[in-house]
């Protein structure tokens, strides 16, 4: 099962580096970090040994690089017609959608691991606490995981990447901004477990819990299960898309 | 049709019970990865620059 699945991974992540989209990717990733970090986030100006300004940003940025990156696992497969192919191999459909959302996910690890001169300039210039900051790695990989698994279902629910990658735009937002108090206001009438449970549901939250540099359980189940929700909606999905 | 809308919902609620019992299951279980250590500030003389525009 396991070498079933690897295969899928390698397919993928050959195929990312194959064209040059995945160099674009994590050139324009990288850049952008770079940009938000030392001057939207003022690196230099906070006068902190830390990477604050760097993760601070990392939602937003998330936001529209990793619908760009899901966009393209299921929906061109459909639109050219290849997924018929992929189906008649030898592997369950669950090894497929597992396959590609690991490869998409180690993609953005390397993006991600790509971004330590940023981690090499804060512990030339101070003393940062470097635990902190292999747990805002940490979160951050994890959340690019759920933003992943949002856009892997996205992409099978459509033949289109444009539609693919504003769907998976649209439901990351929700998500990103259930536990800001200008939505939890709307909730007013409802009880109080209602309201905890929305503002659970914020990746905003449960980020900037894990990058001040203690992983509580809870949030490592929150983002597992959120992957394994979306993950198994995708398997659902194309199951339906198999029969229609 | 029907089973398989059953299905999503299920996962669903399969979700909001591992959120709920994970809230109180494991409360307090946490790993800190800080090493408990005083912010430094940079080393200015690199890192510090004039604002743009500023004759004095």
């Amino acid at each position: 099962m396991n070498s079933m699945i690897n295969s899928v991974i390698k397919r993928e992540l050959y195929s990312y580096f194959a064209t040059p989209v995945a160099y674009v990717f994590i050139l324009m990733f990288l850049v952008l970090a770079g940009v938000f970090t030392f001057y939207l986030g003022h690196f230099y100006e906070r006068g902190q040994a830390d990477l604050a300004a760097f993760f601070n940003f990392h939602p937003w940025l998330y936001l529209f690089f990793m619908p760009a990156i899901a966009m393209g696992l299921w929906s061109p497969e459909r639109q050219l017609g290849t997924i018929e192919l992929l189906m008649t191999l030898p592997i369950s459909q669950w090894q497929a959608v597992v396959g590609k959302f690991v490869a998409a996910w180690l993609f953005a690890g390397l993006a991600l691991v790509m971004t330590f001169p940023i981690w090499l300039t804060v512990a030339y210039l101070g003393d940062p606490d470097n635990g902190v900051i292999l747990a805002g790695y940490v979160g951050s990989w994890l959340m690019a995981g759920s933003f992943l698994a949002i856009g892997s279902c996205m992409s099978v629910l459509t033949k289109n990447q444009i539609i693919a990658f504003i769907l998976t735009v649209v439901v990351c937002f929700i998500f990103m901004v259930s536990g800001v108090p200008m939505v939890l206001d709307a909730f007013t009438w409802a009880p109080q477990w209602l309201i905890d449970f929305v503002a659970g549901l914020s990746f905003l939250t449960r980020f900037e819990a894990i990058s001040r540099g203690v992983i509580d359980l809870r949030d490592l189940v929150y983002f597992a299960a959120m992957i394994g929700l979306w993950l198994y909606l995708t398997q659902w999905a194309l199951q339906r898309s198999k029969h229609q | 049709m029907k089973n398989s809308v059953i299905k999503v919902f299920a996962a669903f609620i399969g979700f909001v019970l591992v959120m709920a019992i994970s809230g109180s299951l494991f409360s307090g279980l946490r790993l800190d990865l800080t090493e408990q250590k005083n912010l430094h500030p940079f080393r200015r003389h690199q890192t510090h620059f004039e604002p743009v525009g500023s004759t004095g």
